[in-house]
């Protein structure tokens, strides 16, 4: 028979859910356990989370998070995407008790931030880590297994096998890390991360430094942590990354929540186009609600028309001419994570015009506005 | 010259009583403090406190003060006494004298008498040489461990503040103080190791002089420590809410003033200041951080001849009453519960 510890184990690696009176069982667990399921707690749950930092007498005070809600539950990759600045990096520094949020609540793992026995369950990765560079990279991992308390001779288990699984190597391992290169010392901060295989795993950027086949590899990791039951709470700009890996997306702006959505419900398989009229009076509002779910307005003239299922482009076209448009331009689209993304910011203004009209028109934003190229022969872009 | 009461009381300040009382609130308060982050944290906490102290033992500046003090202090020992011994023979000095003029630069042990016979005097000789060679060791664990102390302080925090891996530190299971502690801990350890040399130094020293072993200075250097701890807990604390520079520079001017030249100056100015020429002012010595108070218990370990410290008496402050450790006990505790109230709230940003 498994006891606690079994149980306890178990518990971690997602194989078991809360329904009664097992090591986070609560008082329903107790009562009516062996009745009722209860659901289980979620991994990260936040709750109208407000983080004002204060500037000084004379400026007024910035604010961070501006009543964020959100529950990750077990077992889920969810990423944090938002442009810099915009609150990912202070929500992770709330969950971990590094700053103290101004108002709301938040939990992890079903226990309040400040329980220090919680940390035990949370692996963490900051943005651009430092580490004690005098040590080398099994010392490292030595101190910090340490502070997880970790029993000694699971600890020198572990070491080898987390430096193999972020691919450091043993001989690398044994250097000291002012020798590490940037990427080396991200491998050596996953690693730190992983050791104790905390049943929360946070990571801040964890591709930076990385090169294409680090990235990879870092990618199988968190696959196969959360084939394990891990939960993978990622901050990431990567939005590659994040459609590889994650079931949920939060999209946060200027401290707000934008959306809390699946990859799925966030890009949905339907496409669109790109239109710009030269009578674009005729796209302040949807000419075509029959055949378009909405309109986006990208700058530069042009628009996003969102098309329902089964709508093709010739119909759009036959459509608009119908109304009376006059189409100087037009490009079919599928929405992608990074169209939404950049709609749902460009709609908070977070992206400035000229780019949002480069991005629309399928080109990379350029430093000079006149070197953007008309693909349709049209004027530059301004 | 009218010798001074060198029995200098804390009572000047605020009654042995009162001290007394408030010197074990304070402690107790700390102990209790310390003890509950210690259960709340477990073994992390002890791994933390050997992890500063290895990485405190592979940073350069530790050995170069280290190595520097110990040059020093052998060279300071062997050229006082190779030099001097001869002629000390020559002028019948007794052990006494050798300390009062070279140690406290004072001339009031005089006409002690010297014992006639040759071998009692070269004992008695030894003596001073065995005291005067342990009290400049002192006089430097106290100096350097001090700097060592402040400079080590200064980055313990600060470093892992400005190099923000304090996030990394702060998302395991370990308490806010712990880390205060844990730093403080290994900051005293890389101080003992330091102690530890001295008094090899100290035994090697007293070996080639033909003495012998001395382990009584060991509780004197265990009651000198409390001011290289309390400039360590003072620095790494201030450390946390300023730069480091700044930090340190504080440090080092409440070192400097807390010394006997320093607390001397500053009463000094203080008696012509206000006008005080008639009064007695060693109230004040015992105002600024612990050196004074601590320098004159930790002396009673290394007299252990009743004659000795008889003489000694008339020419150095010394206090047998262990009351008088209680200010820099209070000291202490009072950087470490400043410390415990603001970095266990502080925002890390």
């Amino acid at each position: 028979m498994e006891g606690r510890a079994g149980l306890n184990r178990q518990w971690n690696q997602g194989r078991i859910q809360a329904r009664g009176p097992y090591p986070r069982g609560q008082l329903r667990g107790y009562l009516f356990g062996a009745l009722l399921p209860s659901p289980p707690m979620p991994a990260v749950a936040t709750a109208g989370l407000v983080k004002r930092y204060p500037q000084g007498l004379r400026r007024p005070p910035v604010l961070a998070l501006k009543g964020v809600t959100l529950e990750i539950p077990r077992g889920e990759v969810f990423s944090f995407l938002g442009p810099n600045g915009s609150g990912k990096t202070t929500l992770i520094k709330c969950l971990l008790d590094i700053a103290k949020p101004t108002a709301g609540t938040l939990s992890l793992l079903d226990r309040p931030v400040s329980d220090i026995q919680v940390r035990r369950q949370v692996g963490y990765l900051p943005e651009s880590p430092y580490f004690y560079d005098r040590f080398t990279g099994e010392e490292l991992l030595r101190f910090y297994g340490g502070l997880y308390a970790m029993n000694y001779a699971h600890l020198e288990q572990r070491i080898p096998v987390v430096i193999d699984e972020v691919g450091l190597g043993a001989r690398a391992a044994a250097r000291p890390l002012r020798t590490y290169s940037k990427g080396m010392l991200q491998r050596i901060g996953i690693a730190q991360a992983l050791l104790a295989e905390p049943e929360l795993i946070i990571l801040d950027e964890p591709s930076t430094g990385l090169d294409p086949v680090g990235r990879r590899q870092i990618k199988d990791l968190i696959r196969s942590y959360h084939q394990r039951g891990h939960t993978v709470f990622l901050n990431t700009h990567i939005l590659e990354d994040v459609e590889d890996l994650c079931h949920r997306v939060g999209i946060i702006f200027q401290g707000e929540l934008l959306a809390l959505q699946t990859i799925e419900e966030l890009t949905q398989t339907r496409s669109a186009v790109v239109v710009r009229l030269r009578n674009p009076g005729l796209l302040q509002a949807n000419p075509l609600p029959e055949l378009a779910e909405g309109i986006a307005h990208l700058g530069s003239g042009r628009a996003r028309l969102d098309l329902r299922d089964g709508v093709e482009v010739p119909a759009v076209v036959r459509a608009l001419v119908h109304a009376g448009a006059e189409i100087e331009e037009i490009t079919s689209q599928v929405v992608t994570l990074e169209d939404r993304f950049l709609d749902l910011i460009g709609e908070k203004g977070g992206i400035p015009e000229s780019v949002r009209a480069q991005l629309a028109a399928g080109l990379h934003p350029v430093e000079d506005p006149s070197e953007a190229v008309d693909p349709a022969g049209g004027t530059p872009a301004p | 010259m009218k010798p001074r009461d060198f029995a200098v009381d804390p009572s000047y300040l605020l009654g042995p009583e009162l001290l007394g009382a408030f010197a074990w609130i304070m402690g107790g308060l700390v102990l209790g403090l310390w003890l509950k982050t210690l259960i709340k944290n477990g073994r992390a906490g002890g791994h933390l406190t050997r992890f500063t102290f290895l990485d405190i033992l592979r940073t350069r500046l530790y050995w170069v003060i280290v190595g520097c003090s110990l040059v020093l202090s052998i060279t300071v020992v062997l050229v006082m006494f190779l030099k001097a011994y001869p002629e000390m023979q020559n002028e019948g000095m007794s052990g006494i004298e050798v300390v009062a003029g070279l140690y406290l630069f004072s001339d009031t042990p005089t006409n002690i008498p010297t014992p006639a016979d040759p071998a009692a005097q070269e004992r008695d000789l030894l003596e001073g040489v065995t005291l005067l060679t342990t009290l400049i060791l002192l006089g430097f664990y106290v100096f350097f461990g001090s700097l060592l102390a402040i400079f080590i302080g200064m980055g313990l925090l600060a470093n892992e503040l400005d190099r923000r891996s304090i996030y990394t530190l702060i998302s395991k299971p370990l308490d806010r103080m712990m880390i205060f502690f844990g730093k403080l801990g290994g900051c005293y350890l890389a101080l003992t190791v330091y102690a530890v040399l001295l008094w090899v130094v100290d035994a090697g020293l007293l070996l080639y002089f033909g003495i012998g072993l001395k382990f009584s200075m060991l509780p004197a250097y265990f009651v000198a420590s409390i001011v290289p701890l309390t400039l360590a807990a003072l620095t790494l604390y201030l450390s946390t809410i300023a730069k480091p520079l700044v930090a340190g520079f504080w440090a080092i001017v409440l070192m400097f003033a807390s010394n006997n030249f320093g607390t001397g100056m500053l009463a000094m100015i203080t008696k012509s200041v206000l006008r005080l020429e008639d009064q007695e002012v060693d109230w004040f010595f015992l105002l600024l951080p612990p050196q004074r108070p601590v320098g004159l218990y930790a002396v009673n370990f290394l007299i252990t001849e009743p004659l000795t410290r008889f003489f000694v008496t008339r020419a150095f402050p010394i206090t047998s009453d262990p009351s008088i450790l209680a200010l820099p006990v209070v000291y202490l505790a009072a950087i470490l519960l400043i410390a415990y109230a603001t970095f266990s709230r502080k925002e890390f940003n």
